[in-house]
């Protein structure tokens, strides 16, 4: 059994007044593309931090494969960092740059040269060595960072945002370029970031902060299609909330009373349901379909009150009595779907996700 | 094990440092007013007393301040005007201009007095010129009739710069939108300028005020020159020869201290609320610098080449001299040479007095770029208990003049270090190089602070994290980064220190440990054509040092003006 690339138990950091991680925990394999996802603030990038040394848990422990860290310096973690603002050291060109811990790691001098070269191929920037970073391009400065990073044949590399300073085009393009990187490699990553959408299509799996806690954590399909609370549910894409009941519990499916009629639902793991509990119902508007369900489906009629069309999709709000609902359908010339109509809708049982109420999610 | 052992390292630092402060920079001050209030029968302050109830003590006390007032009032009259129409107007050949009104800076006055007592001489230029045009019926001795006119005129002089270039930053860092507000508002230019403008670069004003004030009050040369002996530093300067025996020497250095420190206090006190001014201040919209044409360019330009004229014509007199044969009672020398350039290189006396400069500065430029480096290092990066405290210590002597650090070495360490290397009347070599590097110490840590606080510190941490420690991170991107800061603070450092004149003065009192100021003022006095000799000597240095100074304004760019800032 290979054992765990980084494990981080119970970790605790205040600064001042302000708690920036309450005891968090969570593993990553070896070879694992791992994601740090929350709002800014949340205290993702002070758990990154913390992995690299450069900040000290008030408490709580780090190991990487098997060993604590807690006494290793940060120069002795052996966990490269991609930053943020990149941090390529302006005063030397890029081949001093990807090569600076290669000559921390007092490798022979060819040697260096070699491997640099190797890698700078690999990134693509194979005879810009002699640039200095003040001449490159943003997205080769970001290739820079990574050939840095992954020169010193690392088993754990972290990743600030890194692709905060691009624009969208570039963004999307590095974006792939990191997933390829990480496959050519048995390297786990760590990868920081605010956009869900990164994560919800780079990930193996993910963990979700919200204010020092973490809230969530699993497979991108996991946690989108079954948010273990309402800050998944809102943070990892666009959720219809109702407020609903439990009636009856039957293993995995859970009955409920919502606005819409008596529904049946399923949750993620590990909550237990009370007969009779206030909880709320989440539906993705892209799994609201027009028409009856065919057999195990949770049907309502509705007033279709405003119909948008957003190129791909149609954006339609729906209505009955006071509860609203969003629908997101696939637009075609000629939509049946016309505002001011009642019309039949539904949800499959697999997608009606049953969560708890409380406004603050509770950590895991 | 490791952790603690990297962390006891800044520690370390930071206490021997303090340490090092704390022997050469506060024992002689606790010293010094030990001295002025300690004799033998205890406490007493008889003699602080009768500073301010002697009439003849009380004069000197005027006099000093009278030449402070004066200059400070001469300097602003002169900055104010100059730093608004450089930081908001453009016209031709203004970075030229800008780059003339620092060379002022590079002579000390006292070797420009040689030049202008030369011209004002009773014998000299000018009397000679007004005789000739009919002005005057006889000889004019215009130092006999106005004692205080040509130091007054030479220290504002070589002051104004300082106060010009704090005004200029102070101007330029001004959000242009919010004198727009105030146009848009109904507020003419004028009374923008006086309604919004200056009221938010009063805290640069205020602080380069300071610095000329107390850099006035406290200047030894000038008046040693003009042989204006009643005022504060050359009465100090006087009461060096009983150090031990008679403690007014004391009592005088503590009333210039105590004026400097009252000076600084109100400085910052008249300018404590601007702290909460500082984030609204910042720059949202680039400025426009309005091109100036026609008849307010012949304004700007007459007033420029007036105020040059007049800054550089010490050190053309300086130079006229060291060529001349013989100047008397004639507007232009009668007759060139080159001979005293050599002389002035090719005595015993110059010979080691040069070698004597440039070892004392040399050693405390090291000095000053290893200690201010640590200083700025422990303070930006590392943000120990303490750090604060050094911040405020180093930055110290620049409110506590010379001539103050000079007495109380003088008076310590030859009391507690009789015969030894660091009593200064057996060698004063080391402490020189000391109080040099004391002195000077507050622009090399400023000028470290400021190229730390830009260097981003994720370059540093992104070195840790690939694996450098901590000395390496400092070797390999720490210090490559700073390069230009340090090395500019270091050329200053240097080039102060090579013409430093109290200290040299009071502290080098045997021919053979003099240095090239010393050498100056002590030919000036003796033999044939001294003057002359000095004036070649003093041409030697100044051309040294206006090297030096431009190297360091090619590194430091616009930031050099914050090297002359107080508090």
């Amino acid at each position: 059994m290979s054992k765990t690339a980084i494990y981080v138990e119970q970790i605790v950091k205040r600064f001042d007044e302000v708690t920036a991680l309450n005891g968090v925990s969570f593993s990553v394999q070896p070879g694992e593309l791992f994601f740090l996802l929350g709002p800014s603030g949340c205290g993702k990038t002070t758990m990154l931090r913390i992995l690299a040394g450069l900040e000290t848990p008030d408490s709580g422990t780090v190991s990487f494969d098997g060993e604590d860290v807690a006494t290793r310096s940060p120069y002795q973690r052996g966990a490269p960092m991609v930053f943020q603002n990149y941090a390529l050291w302006p005063h030397l060109n890029v081949r001093d740059n990807v090569g600076f811990g290669l000559v921390e790691r007092r490798i022979p001098r060819r040697e260096i040269h070699a491997q640099v070269d190797d890698i700078l191929a690999r990134v693509g920037l194979k005879g810009m060595g002699q640039r200095l970073p003040g001449q490159l391009s943003g997205g080769q400065q970001q290739r820079v960072v990574l050939a840095r990073a992954l020169v010193v044949n690392p088993s754990i590399v972290l990743l600030d945002e890194p692709l905060s300073n691009l624009d969208a085009k570039l963004r999307a393009d590095m974006r792939a370029e990191i997933g390829r990187l990480h496959r050519e490699t048995d390297i786990a990553f760590v990868y920081v970031t605010h956009d869900q959408v990164e994560a919800l299509s780079l990930a193996d799996r993910m963990a979700v902060i919200s204010n020092g806690n973490l809230v969530g954590i699993g497979k991108p399909s996991e946690l989108y299609h079954r948010p273990p609370n309402r800050f998944c549910a809102d943070f990892l894409g666009r959720a219809n909330l109702l407020a609903a009941t439990v009636t009856s519990v039957e293993g995995e499916a859970i009955h409920i009373d919502t606005p819409f009629g008596p529904w049946v639902g399923c949750a993620a793991s590990g909550q237990t349901w009370r007969v009779g509990e206030t909880v709320l119902g989440m539906i993705r508007p892209e799994s609201v379909t027009p028409g009856i369900a065919p057999s195990r489906g949770n049907s309502f009629k509705a007033l279709v009150e405003n119909v948008q069309l957003a190129g791909a999709t149609l954006e339609v709000a729906l209505r009955e009595g006071n509860t609203s609902c969003h629908a997101t359908v696939l637009s075609r010339y000629a939509t049946p779907i016309t505002v001011g109509q009642q019309a039949d809708w539904h949800v499959s049982q697999e997608d009606t996700v049953v969560i708890k109420q409380d406004e603050e999610p509770s950590a895991l | 094990m490791s952790r603690k052992s990297t962390s006891m390292a800044p520690h370390l630092i930071l206490w021997s440092i303090l340490a090092f402060l704390a022997v050469f920079l506060g024992w002689p001050l606790l010293y010094v007013f030990r001295g002025a209030c300690i004799d033998a029968d205890g406490f007493s302050l008889t003699y602080m007393k009768a500073l301010v109830t002697d009439p003849i003590q009380l004069q000197a006390l005027g006099n000093s301040l009278t030449i402070a007032v004066l200059v400070t009032t001469t300097c602003l009259l002169i900055s104010l005007p100059m730093a608004w129409f450089m930081a908001r107007r453009m016209f031709p050949l203004k970075a030229i201009f800008s780059g003339l009104l620092l060379v002022p800076l590079i002579l000390p006055p006292f070797v420009g007095a040689v030049g202008l007592k030369t011209l004002f001489a009773r014998a000299g230029p000018l009397s000679a010129l007004l005789m000739n045009i009919g002005l005057a019926d006889g000889p004019v001795d215009w130092l006999g009739r106005f004692p205080m006119l040509g130091i007054v005129i030479l220290e504002s002089m070589h002051l104004f710069p300082i106060l010009y270039l704090n005004m200029v930053a102070s101007f330029a860092n001004i959000d242009p939108s919010l004198e727009d507000a105030a146009a848009n508002l109904g507020a003419s230019p004028w009374r923008a300028f006086r309604r919004v403008t200056l009221p938010l670069a009063m805290p640069g004003i205020f602080a380069g005020a300071t610095l000329v004030f107390i850099w006035a009050f406290t200047e030894l040369g000038t008046p040693l020159v003009f042989g204006l002996r009643r005022v504060l530093p050359v009465m100090i300067y006087d009461s060096v020869s009983e150090v031990g025996t008679n403690p007014m020497g004391y009592a005088r250095v503590v009333l210039v201290l105590l004026i400097s420190a009252f000076g600084f206090w109100i400085s910052k006190r008249l300018t404590r609320r601007s702290r909460h001014m500082a984030t609204l201040g910042r720059l949202t919209v680039g400025r426009q610098e309005t091109p100036l044409r026609g008849l307010p360019l012949l304004a700007v330009y007459s007033f420029l080449g007036a105020v040059l004229a007049m800054a550089l014509l010490p050190h053309i007199s300086v130079l006229m001299i060291a060529l001349s044969r013989r100047w008397f009672l004639s507007v232009l020398p009668q007759g060139w040479t080159l001979e005293f350039f050599g002389r002035a290189i090719g005595s015993d006396l110059t010979q080691r007095a040069m070698t004597n400069s440039l070892f004392l500065a040399l050693t405390a430029c090291v000095i000053d770029v290893v200690v201010g480096f640590c200083i700025a290092w422990l303070c930006v990066r590392k943000k120990l208990v303490g750090s604060d405290w050094l911040d405020t210590v180093a930055m110290l002597p620049i409110a506590v003049p010379g001539l103050v650090i000079a007495f109380g070495y003088l008076g310590c360490f030859s009391a507690h270090f009789p015969g030894s290397w660091l009593d200064p009347r057996t060698n004063p070599m080391a402490l020189l190089a000391v109080s040099y590097a004391v002195r000077r110490l507050p622009y090399m840590v400023r000028a470290a602070h400021a190229g730390l606080q830009q260097t981003s510190i994720t370059y540093e941490e992104a070195a840790t994290n690939l694996g450098a420690s901590p000395l390496r991170v400092i070797r390999r991107i720490t210090l490559p980064l700073l390069t230009a800061n340090l090395l500019a603070g270091a050329v200053l450092c240097f080039a102060f220190s090579m013409l430093e004149v109290s200290d040299s003065l009071i502290l080098a009192q045997s021919e053979q440990f003099y240095p090239i100021t010393k050498a100056i003022y002590t030919l000036m006095e003796g033999l044939e054509n001294g003057v002359n000799v000095a004036a070649a000597l003093g041409t030697w240095a100044m051309a040294l040092l206006g090297a030096g100074m431009l190297w360091a304004a090619c590194l430091l760019g616009k930031r050099m003006g914050a090297m002359f800032r107080a508090g």
